[in-house]
């Protein structure tokens, strides 16, 4: 009994071992488009998901019925309840944080996946032989080219904007933090209404970058969407 | 009957300790910002995919828990099941091969957006080999209590243990 339970115990091991081990070299060996496919869909979504978590934190204290409201006397006002408020921000606040720093992360992955994909078209198209083949190569590289530098110059841009209002919230942070150390303030809610506004152009970038995206898809479908 | 019971219960306790070997293929997790479902075996390929870098840069606790996680929770079932075979208590392995699983369910958030029935299969498994584990220790101290020693026979039976060998 003792024998056959160990017999089976390591036939299932070894089984195990072998496919995780399958697994990765399948992994490992995927070809350089389809790595850069799945990277650029990856900042895709996180670009939507900061986007999500912007428009909610610009949202503090203006939602329709929440008990934080903003009350607006030309450029400085009072917010009604600290507390609630800050129940409000916070979390949003730390998702906004989070969600920035994941389209950063998202970018960075997508760009270093885009080398990768480029040096080999490059050194492909320098193998070939034929001078004609080589020039058509030359120039089919160089509209993908084209294309990943218009996504990546829309890709910059959205980050700079994301890292402009990243840098109003954290004042906006801080501002509450001084706020919660005293008992009666009258605090300047002009960034509560520069917020909003920067999100709105953030979002026309995000529109560009995501279009940018769809580009590169649609036109190379071949190479970047290979498996 | 009482032998027949006593290694049905073996047998299955033995069957147990290797489910966690059986959740790798199925769905474990999420990632946020992948419509891709993650096997056990998928998350520990995460460690040679495109997207390592970004899950690193991230969080690397967090990227080191769900790429990590499944191959430590593999080990821990096949030093468990190693121990069962061998009729040898092992009262450590189920709590951590529980902290382990409730670590990637829980400390995750900023990487994992769902968390499949894979994961919480073997979190179930591994409450299940601890709360046997515990049932074996009681058995043992029944054994050795006068005041207690009718309830031992039973806790033979039921844990499957009669023959199990504690570490004490």
């Amino acid at each position: 009994m003792q024998d056959i339970l160990k017999f089976i115990l390591v036939a299932v091991a070894v089984g195990v071992i072998a496919y995780v081990g399958w697994t990765m070299y399948v992994e490992g060996t995927r070809t350089a488009s389809a790595k850069m496919s799945e990277s650029f869909e990856l900042a895709q979504s996180q670009a939507h998901n900061m986007d999500q978590a912007l428009i909610s934190v610009s949202a503090v204290g203006r939602d329709r019925g929440s008990p934080a409201k903003v009350i607006e006397t030309d450029n400085v006002a009072e917010i009604t309840n600290l507390d609630v408020l800050l129940v409000e921000w916070r979390p949003r606040y730390d998702a906004a944080k989070l969600a920035y720093a994941k389209f950063d992360a998202s970018i960075a992955n997508a760009k270093s996946q885009a080398a990768g994909y480029f040096a080999q078209q490059q050194s492909l198209t320098e193998s070939i032989n034929s001078p004609e083949g080589r020039e058509k190569a030359e120039q089919e590289d160089a509209a993908e080219m084209l294309l990943y530098r218009q996504w990546e110059a829309q890709a910059d841009a959205a980050l700079e904007k994301a890292a402009e209002i990243g840098l109003k919230l954290d004042d906006m942070d801080a501002n509450l933090k001084k706020m919660e150390l005293r008992a009666d303030f009258v605090f300047d809610t002009t960034a509560f209404i520069e917020v909003p506004e920067a999100v709105l152009e953030l979002n026309r970038q995000l529109a560009d970058f995501q279009a940018s995206s769809e580009n590169i898809k649609a036109v190379s479908v071949s190479p970047f969407s290979a498996q | 009957m009482r032998r027949a019971i006593t290694l049905t219960v073996r047998l299955a306790a033995f069957a147990v300790t290797m489910a966690p070997l059986a959740a790798l293929f199925l769905p474990w997790i999420t990632l946020d910002g992948s419509a891709k479902v993650r096997t056990g075996v998928t998350c520990v390929a995460l460690l040679v995919s495109p997207i390592r870098d970004y899950l690193f840069s991230v969080d690397p606790i967090q990227a080191a828990l769900v790429t990590l996680g499944p191959i430590a929770l593999a080990l821990l079932s096949i030093v468990t099941s190693n121990h069962y075979y061998r009729r040898r208590a092992v009262i450590w392995a189920p709590p951590v091969m529980l902290a382990v699983a409730l670590a990637m369910i829980y400390l995750t958030p900023d990487l994992v957006s769902y968390v499949h029935d894979g994961l919480r299969l073997v979190t179930l498994v591994a409450i299940l080999l601890f709360l046997h584990q515990v049932a074996i220790q009681v058995q043992v101290a029944t054994r050795r209590n006068r005041r207690l020693s009718w309830a031992s026979g039973p806790l033979a039976i039921a844990t499957g243990i009669e023959q199990h060998r504690s570490r004490r």
